[in-house]
């Protein structure tokens, strides 16, 4: 990343503090002037954000740490358009959500299996509990990923991210009766997918 | 009977809408039951977490990221980053302060407004001043007009919401080429711009055009970033009294 580096450690390290106070937008402005650092502090704000939605498209580690990797590297490329009237977050899920669909339309993603995707607190669970509880955690995550994508981007979106309907339609690029209907019908789908006994 | 819309079964579902909104539903046990399915489902899907990546993994995304970066040129400031000074300004705030910006904004808009048509009219079959008495936006947009290329965004998508993208843009009998309708496009921009601005007031209140931003201003901007030029500066200078 080309840009002014500071002289010494010690001035590397304050201007870095000195970064981290910066809000998100003017962080993003940094990075366009060139101060070494700016960008990495945005990563490190958002990274949970953006793999999470990564994650949710594509239901498994490996894919979600790769995509995670790209939505980053194509803001950066991007950043000068980065207008700052919508949340960094905001725009950063529009890029996730494209990057997402370009990659789940691109090929069949593997979803993780039980023991892989079960790492959450479990403390006040018993064994049979957790089991059945991450053996359904697997299933709903299948039926999402064999969601058409609109419908999977949409209940991400709504039901992940607690975006709303006006939202989802801005990041979808969709008119907003078309954002709801994709909800609708993703939960209608997954009915079907998950069987009765799902609700 | 009607029964209720996939729309409004999500509006009380989500709770948009109270139940007691839709009449249909008090008499309908069938929706009540979409509904119930709907937000059981919601719920039952956002239960579903997603596993905490092993700790080191943070870090590793966040060198990955830097290495990746590190090959990429820096990225280039928007631009219209510089009509971003003007947006931000509060509209309680003295607008005195954003006049510098607002003088080379506005300058290189006049600048393309006023010379541009008497550069096209220096050049052969092309440029068309129909001479109507303060129509400037007919005199700018009829033909050709950006001295150099015209971006090639100025032809995209964005550039359908242009002021005056219609048929008076190309000339008596011609078929326009992509590049010259592009041209005309921006050229009406001009125009149009400039029939809501007082162009004596606005020189002598020291509007000074410069080269290099006048002819960014000319080849640079998107369809999108003329709009949002066009917005703020007609803004700007009506704050500011020209």
């Amino acid at each position: 990343m080309a840009g002014s580096e500071p002289a010494s450690s010690a001035e590397a390290e304050a201007s870095v503090t000195a970064l981290g106070t910066l809000p998100d937008a003017d962080l993003a402005r940094a990075c366009l002037d060139g101060q070494t650092g700016a960008f990495d502090l945005l990563v490190e704000r958002h990274r949970r954000v953006v793999y999470r939605v990564c994650y949710r498209f594509v239901s498994n580690h490996e894919d979600a740490s790769d995509l995670s990797q790209e939505v980053f590297l194509r803001a950066y490329r991007a950043l000068g358009r980065f207008r700052g009237d919508a949340s960094l977050t905001t725009w950063l899920y529009r890029i996730a959500t494209n990057v997402c669909l370009n990659r789940v339309s691109a090929k069949r993603l593997p979803v993780e299996p039980i023991d892989a995707a079960s790492d959450v607190d479990t403390r006040e669970e018993s064994a049979p509990e957790g089991l059945l509880r991450a053996e359904r955690a697997v299933r709903v995550r299948e039926a999402v990923a064999q969601l058409p994508e609109k419908q999977r981007a949409a209940l991400v979106l709504r039901v992940y991210e607690d975006m709303t309907h006006q939202e989802i339609a801005s990041t979808l690029g969709t008119s907003v009766g078309a954002a709801k209907a994709n909800v609708f019908h993703a939960l209608r789908n997954l009915k079907r997918l998950l069987g009765e006994e799902a609700i | 009977m009607r029964h209720c819309t996939p729309d409004e079964l999500m509006d009380v579902a989500d709770g948009v809408c109270a139940a007691d909104a839709v009449p249909h539903l008090a008499d309908c046990a069938e929706c009540r039951a979409q509904v119930d399915e709907l937000r059981l489902l919601t719920t039952e899907v956002a239960s579903v977490p997603v596993p905490e990546p092993p700790a080191q993994f943070w870090s590793q995304l966040s060198e990955r990221v830097h290495e990746a970066v590190a090959h990429e040129p820096r990225p280039r400031r928007s631009r219209l980053d510089w009509l971003r000074t003007l947006s931000s300004f509060s509209p309680g705030m003295n607008r005195r302060a954003a006049w510098p910006a607002l003088a080379t904004l506005a300058a290189a808009v006049i600048l393309a407004v006023v010379f541009v048509p008497r550069q096209l009219a220096n050049r052969p079959n092309v440029g068309r001043d129909d001479g109507a008495n303060g129509s400037m936006a007919r005199a700018v947009a009829t033909g050709s007009a950006t001295p150099g290329d015209t971006s090639a965004d100025a032809a995209g998508p964005g550039n359908a919401g242009v002021p005056g993208n219609d048929d008076r843009l190309v000339p008596d009998g011609a078929v326009a080429s992509d590049a010259q309708s592009a041209d005309a496009s921006f050229m009406a921009f001009m125009g149009d711009l400039a029939d809501g601005i007082d162009l004596d007031a606005a020189a002598s209140a020291g509007l000074t055009p410069t080269g290099a931003v006048t002819d960014a201003a000319v080849t640079e901007l998107t369809g999108d970033e003329q709009v949002e030029l066009q917005r703020l500066i007609k803004e700007a200078l009506a704050g500011a009294g020209v």
